[in-house]
């Protein structure tokens, strides 16, 4: 399970995923709104977790695997506490997306889509499909805050912002 | 009821029939890749477009396979608007396809190379790079999977999920980086795993068994029945230098639809093996000496004949066809006089599904034919009521009850394929053959009569169990016919459950006959 106490779902979230489903009239719907939360509380998702949620919404694992394996928002793979998303789809890439990412890459020291945090487990970085912001290409999606119209300048600013 | 024409034929159709099945009616073979009469529809490889005759459309094709017939229709499944569509989408399907035929197992009998070849262009007009996936990946112990070559039909998803129940394959990714995946990286591990080889239309999931051993132009397939429960679902067997090579379920609507287990499918190399049994032997001063076959069936027949019948008993086994056991009962009954037949059970485990738990594949042909399951043997043995055995086709090496009570006994006769420590045992042994090397009809749970068809012939000097048999009752003075068909025409006579079944049906059809005799039986 997610900190490897074997019940899903923990004991901490149980009330808030309980309250998820109660939403909506049928189970499954609660599957992608309790994976983001899962996502963002321990930046992966375990299989562990899959076959948890699973049994709890009376679907199968091979569904949600599907479905995590399907949105770019979910990893299987642990991400930093920080996780940034740079778009690399045309008007970002015209843009001048690839140097960002390379700026991105060299001061948090991680390599995009590496699945491994930095060092420090703070920061990861992935790239991906439109953010649809192209009118304010490039942008990135800073943990989940879109900021458009970088410049190699800003890189420095918003990694020294996450760092506090 | 919906009256279309397809090519220019008129059909009327029950409601809800699609087009490919209504055109399959008449013969018209759609092409297909992710449609299969057995699975759910999926349509989404888009292989089978048609045409749809209608001067409104402006896009005139669309899928066959989830298209349901509508009265009036007009449909073109081969017009050149629809063999344009095709073309397209195999254009599309082949954009990262690695085009590797020349070193994968599908090749042969791959759809994706008949249609290519059919409609598609021979030329790639794709300079990019192609994407690539998983490749060699291991689903289970037998099913190997190339994710470049999968066209994502997902048959083989819908087969796990809909026809098994058990959903441990799914599409993963997204774009062109899907591939098929085990759910959460346990195995394929349902009983059934290996029929979603025989679905997949591509080489993206092959048989570790099966693969590079052969190509399979060079196979002769015989039509055939799985012999491993009382299921009896049907098969082909493929063969290449006197060996079995495979075994591939065939459909059948009454046995097995299209599917098979694993387990059936796997248990031919038996027929391959190095203890088969190529000669007669007798036993002399505690040795097995090989003689000759019509030798030692003249040995056999003597050594029962010396023994007061009171003494003597006979297994049958229920692995034996309907025409065998026939014979062997007529033999013990009316020759040797036998104070008692009977079958060795074999009860494993079964599902409901296909696998039965009576793993003898004719327990029901030997009831129907009057030998039940063998009761108390090994204490008869030992209590001396019985001294002599023959055995007909069966072995129970690990039976440590009956292996033990056998020095016990005045003589043993053993007719089997292979040299098993049973066998060893006996004092005069008829090499006979498997369900690959010989003709005969077998009984299933149910009471559906299949033809088996030899792929082989016998090894060495071994002879049919019929020949064997048919010697045994020839030394007695008794002449019966010499083939399968034959001797199932006498039984059919005798045994009123098999009277009305046409042998030449399930022979000339290889399907399976239910016959009220045979239901009505029990
Ligand atoms: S592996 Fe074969 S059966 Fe499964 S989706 Fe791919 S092509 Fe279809
Ligand atoms: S279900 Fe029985 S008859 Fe069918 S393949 Fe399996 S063992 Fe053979
Ligand atoms: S067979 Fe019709 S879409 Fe695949």
């Amino acid at each position: 399970m997610a900190e490897g106490n074997g019940v899903f779902p923990p004991d901490n979230l149980k009330a808030e995923f309980d309250g998820i489903v109660a939403r909506y009239p049928k189970k499954t719907a609660a599957l992608i709104p309790i994976l983001m939360r899962l996502q963002e509380e321990f930046q992966h998702i375990t299989t562990e977790d899959m076959d948890g949620l699973a049994a709890y919404l009376d679907t199968t694992p091979a569904h949600v695997l599907g479905v995590v394996t399907f949105y770019t928002m979910f990893s299987q793979k642990k991400r930093g506490k920080h996780h940034i998303y740079l778009c690399k789809t045309l008007s970002c890439h015209i843009r001048g997306a690839e140097e960002l990412l390379s700026l991105f890459e060299e001061k948090l020291g991680v390599k995009a889509h590496s699945g491994d945090a930095s060092g420090d487990g703070e920061f990861s970085i992935d790239t991906g499909e439109c953010l649809g912001l192209c009118e304010q290409a490039p942008c990135v999606l800073v943990d989940d805050q879109a900021i458009g119209n970088i410049t190699p300048e800003m890189v420095d600013q918003i990694i020294e912002e996450l760092r506090g | 009821m919906p009256t279309l024409t397809i090519d220019g034929r008129e059909i009327t159709v029950d409601p809800g029939t699609t087009v490919i099945q209504a055109a399959e009616e008449l013969g018209i073979y759609i092409p297909r890749y992710c449609w299969h009469p057995g699975l759910k529809i999926a349509g989404n490889c888009r292989i089978c477009q048609v045409e749809v005759v209608n001067p409104k459309l402006k896009f005139p094709c669309t899928i066959a396979c989830n298209l349901m017939c509508g009265d009036g229709m007009v449909i073109e499944t081969d017009s050149d608007e629809a063999k344009k569509a095709r073309a397209d989408v195999m254009e599309f399907l082949l954009i990262n396809h690695p085009l590797d035929c020349p070193i994968c197992d599908q090749a042969g009998e791959c759809t994706l190379q008949e249609f290519s070849y059919e409609y598609g262009h021979d030329k790639s007009r794709f300079t990019e790079e192609k994407v690539h996936k998983s490749k060699r990946v291991q689903f289970s112990d037998q099913v190997s999977f190339d994710g470049e070559r999968c066209i994502l039909c997902t048959r083989c998803v819908r087969f796990c999920r809909d026809v098994v129940g058990n959903e441990e394959l799914c599409l993963v990714e997204r774009g062109d980086h899907e591939e098929i995946a085990v759910a959460n990286g346990g195995g394929l591990t349902n009983p059934y795993s290996m029929n979603v080889i025989d679905l997949c239309p591509v080489g993206a999931l092959t048989s570790s068994d099966f693969r590079f051993k052969s190509r399979v132009w060079f196979l002769e397939e015989t039509p055939s029945a799985c012999t491993s429960c009382a299921r009896n679902c049907a098969v082909d067997i493929g063969t290449r230098w006197d060996k079995v090579m495979r075994l591939k379920p065939r459909e059948n609507e009454h046995v097995n639809k299209w599917w098979m287990c694993d387990e059936g499918r796997l248990n031919y190399h038996y027929v391959n093996a190095a203890d088969r049994l190529g000669y007669a032997y007798v036993q002399q001063g505690g040795k097995l000496v090989r003689t000759s076959v019509d030798d030692a069936v003249a040995m056999a027949h003597e050594l029962i004949g010396k023994l007061p019948a009171e003494k003597l008993y006979g297994l049958i086994s229920a692995r034996l066809t309907n025409e065998e056991i026939f014979l062997a009962k007529r033999y013990l009954d009316q020759v040797a006089g036998a104070a008692g037949v009977g079958f060795l059970p074999r009860i494993g485990e079964g599902d409901d599904f296909l696998i039965s738990a009576d793993r003898n594949p004719n327990a029901r042909g030997a009831g129907l034919i009057g030998v039940s399951a063998a009761k108390g043997l090994a204490a008869d043995i030992k209590a001396g009521k019985v001294k002599g055995l023959v055995i007909f086709g069966d072995s129970f090496d690990h039976d440590e009850e009956l292996m033990g009570a056998l020095a016990d006994l005045d003589f043993l006769v053993v007719m089997d394929y292979r040299l098993s420590e049973t066998a060893k045992q006996a004092d005069v042994i008829l090499p006979g053959v498997t369900f690959a090397e010989k003709e005969g009809s077998i009984t299933n749970i149910d009471g559906w009569v299949s033809k088996l068809n030899p792929a082989l012939p016998p090894p060495a000097e071994a002879r049919r169990n019929l020949d064997l048999l048919a010697g045994l009752l020839g030394r007695a003075g008794q002449d019966v016919p010499d083939t399968a068909e034959g001797v199932f025409r006498l039984l059919a006579e005798t045994v009123s459950a098999f009277t009305d079944i046409s042998y030449g049906e399930i022979f000339a059809a290889s399907r399976q006959v239910a016959t009220d005799a045979v239901v009505k039986a029990d």
